[in-house]
């Protein structure tokens, strides 16, 4: 297969800047996005394509998790995602000795009036920020799987409905990181995608030691509410009605299928992760002003997504996504005569 | 084949990691089914070799037969599984196994064919062929096996040759490694799997067991005729009672190929044909007879003569008859003959003898030694030969004659088998270098002897009875070591007086021609001693007169040789006459010989054997080189010389003189075409991008979602044109929209408009375009062609390589 050269690489993103400045003024939502897309460009400098990824996998419902080295700004960016929403924020600081019902909540006896009551835990919130999720133990952050995958958590028999925009954005250490519990697969795949920030670029830093400048570390401005959590909802149904050909579905299944006849994967994409690379594909086209979805926006989003959930005998996940990608065939021609 | 590691100690663990994969094609196996089956439709061909009619027709099927399912195999590798075209496979495979049947339907109208049942091994050796194509899957696969072994065993049963045999045991060496490999993967699979495979399909197996029962009962129980007549309209095959197919291989009861036997005498066997009772048989003076016409009886001169007492003339023991007499000598001054067409065509009927091997090939019947300017005569002188040994091979015997066994350039062995029709004469026609004679069952050496003239014979009968075959074994002579030295050196002192008589006897010159001297030293001037001599002669004789079997020589003409050399025409005995005479003013001993000449032409390839006829009657020279060793001469323009024994280098040599001399022949035609495939290759890129801008033009004339695919086809063409093709699992825009960053504002405009509407095209919601749309379309299309060249696609290239 032949490796992407780099200058085309350099002109997909040329490119895509060109697409992106396209007129998109038939969508009464674009200010929202583009709202959002300042405020978090505003919290991290520097890295407009992890934003546009964050932005996608929140316009398509899904759970984030931010996996990097300790200080490259992956709490700043949730903190951001989750004050630019709006709505009931939350956070959890997950240590070892952190207990499930400290993330659900929990029934109390009140002594006055002879009665239990139900105490909410963080997880009813708007967004719920799952700071080091993996310093947790993993009974712990079992305790996420209910409210990450249905919306709801059941606590003594009683089932409790989640906010309808609930949205868990983790951070984590990489595993390799002293006091880690590796996630556990089931917990992984209720992820949308796994974004790394990385290092900015010298002129980053630089601008952000220049806005750093008089600033008390405590007091670090944070955006203030860009959107509703209820305009938020309207946003991600508008997201899910980006059109998909068939031709396209079909290539998404074959990279499915693709990662599943692998020898070095030994758990290959799961159908709800192919529900989720649908939706943040059709989220990726939607924020570069199309109504519907090309083999750029699947393959463009592909890593994000399918890192989070492959599992196996493989050094480099990168590697296998580019390997996956190059081993099934874009639609271009078959794709309209099989309409 | 890999395992990979099993943990036997957690199993669990290592079937997670041994998981099968379904999807994944193997290579090796899929191409191993397809090797089997093109094996076996390799065995067919050969197999079908021994009866076609027209090997190129043959050759030129079998060959599309073949690459079709390859070609389609490629195809299916190269392309995702899941395209669309590959569900057509089962239509693709019933189409091509189908087939034969429409092109034997053609075939028949233009004259040529196959029997009907090499036309079902046909189909069969299609769908076999197909269904290995389609070996992705694996219920195809085992298909593709059956039906290859299948087609292996017909070939093996219907074919002769051991080519066919070798072809099967090599399809029997991949069988077995195919079952292996299968075996193998099976056994990796259900491992993996946590499974368990039933070896064997039992309710197929059960239901394949009672057909088979039922179909023996069938067979056996049920009575003959009725059998036959059930099973005779799905089984069509040669022969019959009622009809018969002209392309039929063989025949029973009454077929054509029996028939046939009736005209034509190509068959042998128990065959109530009164053919050969009525034909009379002509003797070898008879059959000379025929084809240069009766001698002219010399005349009659006085010559003074003193009379002898009567008690000094010895009476002859036994008056010679004049057939033998006449036998004995070979005139060649003779009358002239007359062959109305009528004549021709009865005498081809009555074929001579067959001959089964490597055509065409000189026959010796009769040689001759002595020559007095008119007529060849045998002195009667027998060679030494040593003698007949008998030898038992696969117990057949052999009767080795050793003649010519201890010459050092005679080498190889060719077999050749003679079938005896309408000879009359005890004298086996014998090739070249004859070593060996073996008959059926004539295990005495007795049978066998030589004349006097030295040709093989069997002396105890009056002539070789009808329908013998007879099988030969000869050698051939390596010129190129008689080319390089003279091999009169080995002649016992050429120009000596002590030369033994043999040699003298066939140096005799008929009288003190002149002539002849002057000729032989022109002719050989510049040319050293031996060989290339001799070859000088001939090739002057061939090159330089004319066969013309009408030309006869005056009847008082006393010296043939002069007056043929004048003409510079003549019958071919003319030519052998004049070279031996010419080779003996030389010093070549030479002599004259007289016999058959299987003619290429005459080769019937349904039968597998040449016919000889009356008018193949042939007269040639041969040159000692040894007291031994003869090596036949063909100085006669119009007949192959014999054969000369090459080693692998020679006849490759040989070839390359052939494609040498053609080239230099077609000089002027190669020079055209390779200038003008050479402006052609140079100016590719240029008529091949006109020829899509006007394909495209074409194919999107009145459409702008047409053009605008067909210009994103364009520029997928020009890319592919400049070795920059878009890898198939890259999209469009990623792949041409890396042309941006080389492009000026206007033109990227233009190629961004472009992708961005194609992509509406191919993956949006179907829309239609306002006609502005369409203005624009066309605008930007032309932009395209005019300003997305070749060209930009080889920047792009060069910058990715930087």
């Amino acid at each position: 297969m032949t490796q992407l050269p780099s200058c085309l690489s350099t002109a997909m993103n040329n490119e895509l800047q060109i697409v992106k400045s396209e007129s998109t003024s038939q969508c009464h939502h674009q200010a929202a996005i583009d709202g959002l897309r300042t405020a978090l460009n505003a919290a991290l400098i520097g890295k407009s394509d992890v934003v546009e990824l964050v932005l996608a996998c929140l316009l398509a419902r899904g759970h984030l998790l931010f996996d990097d080295l300790p200080g490259l700004g992956k709490t700043t960016l949730a903190k951001a995602v989750a004050y630019a929403v709006g709505g009931k924020f939350a956070r959890i600081q997950c240590t070892p000795d952190l207990l499930p019902g400290d993330i659900t909540g929990f029934n109390i006896f009140n002594q006055r009036t002879r009665e239990f009551e139900f105490r909410e835990g963080p997880v009813f919130s708007d967004v719920l920020l799952a700071d080091e999720i993996n310093r947790a133990t993993p009974r712990t952050q079992s305790a996420l799987f209910e409210a990450m995958a249905e919306r709801q958590v059941t606590i003594d028999s009683a089932t409790f409905r989640l906010s309808p925009s609930f949205f868990v954005i983790a951070t984590q250490n990489p595993v390799e990181s002293h006091g880690a519990y590796p996630l556990p697969e089931a917990q992984l795949d209720r992820f949308a995608m796994k974004l790394r920030i990385g290092y900015p670029d010298p002129q980053s830093e630089l601008a952000m030691l220049a806005a750093n400048v008089g600033c008390q570390p405590v007091t670090l401005p944070m955006p203030r509410a860009v959107i509703e959590p209820s305009q938020l909802q309207q946003l991600q149904q508008h997201v899910s009605a980006v059109s998909l050909a068939p031709c396209v579905q079909q290539y998404l299944v074959d990279l499915a299928a693709a990662t599943r006849n692998r020898r070095d994967v030994t758990l290959g994409l799961s159908p709800r992760g192919l529900l989720i690379w649908q939706r943040v594909a059709q989220a990726h086209a939607h924020l570069q002003g199309r109504d519907f979805v090309i083999p750029d926006d699947v393959q463009h989003v592909a890593l994000p997504v399918l890192e989070v959930r492959l599992a196996g005998d493989f050094e480099s996940s990168r590697q296998v996504v580019q390997e996956v990608l190059q081993s099934v065939e874009v639609p271009v021609f078959t794709g309209r005569k099989s309409r | 084949m890999t395992t990979g590691t099993t943990d036997l100690g957690s199993p669990g663990s290592s079937l997670v990691r041994m998981r099968p994969r379904q999807g994944q094609r193997c290579q090796a196996t899929e191409s191993g089914t397809l090797w089997l089956a093109t094996l076996a439709s390799f065995a067919l061909t050969a197999a079908r070799i021994e009866s076609t009619e027209s090997l190129p027709w043959l050759l030129s099927t079998a060959t599309v037969y073949l690459c079709g399912p390859w070609l389609f195999w490629l195809w299916l590798w190269c392309v995702s599984p899941l395209h669309r075209l590959t569900s057509s496979g089962p239509l693709v495979a019933i189409v091509w196994t189908v087939s034969p049947l429409l092109v034997e339907a053609v075939s028949r109208r233009l004259g040529v064919g196959d029997a009907p049942e090499l036309v079902f091994l046909m189909c069969l050796q299609n769908a076999a062929l197909m269904a290995a194509a389609l070996s992705q899957r694996h219920h195809w696969q085992q298909l593709a096996c059956l039906l290859s072994a299948f087609l292996a065993l017909c070939a093996v049963v219907i074919g002769t040759m051991p080519k066919v045999y070798v072809l099967a045991g090599l399809f029997g060496v991949l069988m077995l490694w195919w079952l292996m490999t299968r075996y193998w993967e099976r056994v990796q699979k259900t491992v993996a799997a946590d499974r368990t495979d039933r070896c064997l399909p039992m309710r197929s197996s059960i239901l394949l067991a009672v057909l088979l029962i039922a179909l023996v009962l069938l067979a056996t129980l049920g009575s003959t005729s009725a059998s036959t007549y059930v099973l005779r309209g799905f089984m069509p095959s040669s022969g019959g009672d009622r009809w018969s197919d002209q392309h039929a291989r063989s025949g029973v009861g009454d077929g054509d190929a029996m028939v046939a036997a009736q005209d034509e005498a190509m068959s042998f066997g128990p065959v109530e044909s009164e053919l050969f009772l009525d034909s009379d048989m002509p003797s070898l003076y008879d059959v000379a007879n025929d084809m240069y016409g009766e001698p002219v009886k010399p005349l009659k001169k006085q010559r003074r003569a003193i009379a002898l007492a009567s008690g000094n003339v010895r009476e002859p023991e036994s008056q010679v008859s004049k057939t033998e007499r006449s036998g004995r000598e070979f005139s060649t001054v003779r009358q002239k003959v007359t062959r109305p067409q009528e004549q021709l065509e009865d005498r081809s009927a009555a074929a001579m003898l067959y001959v089964v091997g490597r055509v065409p090939m000189h026959l010796a019947l009769e040689r001759f030694d002595l020559f007095d300017g008119r007529t060849w005569d045998r002195s009667g002188e027998s060679e030494l030969h040593p003698p007949l040994r008998l030898e038992t091979e696969n117990g057949k015997p052999w009767a080795y004659l050793q003649r010519g066994g201890g010459s050092a350039i005679l080498r190889g062995t060719q077999s050749h088998a003679l079938k005896i029709i309408n000879l009359k004469t005890n004298r086996i026609p014998s090739p070249p270098h004859l070593t060996a004679v073996h008959v059926d069952k004539v295990d005495q050496l007795d049978f066998f002897g030589w004349t006097d003239d030295s040709v093989v014979q069997m002396p105890m009968q009056e002539h070789i009875p009808q329908l013998t075959v007879m099988h030969l074994r000869s050698q051939g002579a390596a010129l190129q070591a008689l080319r390089d030295g003279d091999f009169t050196a080995n002649l016992p002192s050429v120009g000596g007086l002590e030369r033994p008589a043999w040699m003298a006897r066939h140096l005799i010159l008929p009288a003190d021609g002149k002539a002849i001297h002057f000729l032989a030293s022109q002719w050989t001037r510049d040319i050293p001693r031996g060989w290339r001599q001799v070859e000088s002669v001939v090739s002057r004789l061939r090159s330089d007169f004319v066969l013309d079997p009408d030309s006869i020589v005056p009847e008082g003409c006393q010296d043939v040789v002069e007056h043929f050399l004048e003409a510079r025409r003549g019958p071919d005995y003319l030519f052998a006459t004049t070279a031996a005479v010419l080779l003996r003013e030389l010093g070549y001993p030479t002599r004259l010989v007289s016999g058959f000449y299987a003619r290429e032409e005459r080769y019937s390839r349904r039968a597998g054997q040449t016919t000889v006829l009356g008018q193949d009657v042939h007269v040639w020279a041969e040159v000692a080189i040894d007291g031994r060793t003869w090596i036949p001469i063909e100085p006669t323009p119009g007949y192959e010389p014999p054969r000369e024994a090459l080693t692998w280098v020679q006849q490759f040599s040989l070839a390359l003189n052939h494609i040498r001399r053609w080239c230099v022949q077609q000089a002027g035609w190669l020079l055209a075409a390779a200038v003008a495939i050479g402006m052609l290759w140079g100016t590719r890129l240029v008529w091949l991008d006109w020829s899509f801008i006007v394909l495209g033009r074409l194919a999107g004339f009145g459409n702008p979602i047409r053009q605008v695919l067909w210009t994103v086809r364009l520029l997928e063409w020009r890319a592919r044109l400049a070795g920059y093709r878009r890898p198939q699992t890259e999209t469009i825009s990623r792949w041409h929209g890396s042309l941006l960053l080389g492009l000026p504002r206007d033109v990227a405009t233009s190629l961004q408009s472009i992708l961005r509407c194609a992509e509406r095209i191919l993956y949006g919601l179907p829309t239609s375009l306002a006609p502005e749309q369409r203005t624009e379309i066309a605008r930007t299309r032309s932009v395209i062609e005019r300003h997305v060249g070749i060209a930009c696609y080889r920047h792009a290239l060069l910058r990715c390589r930087v």
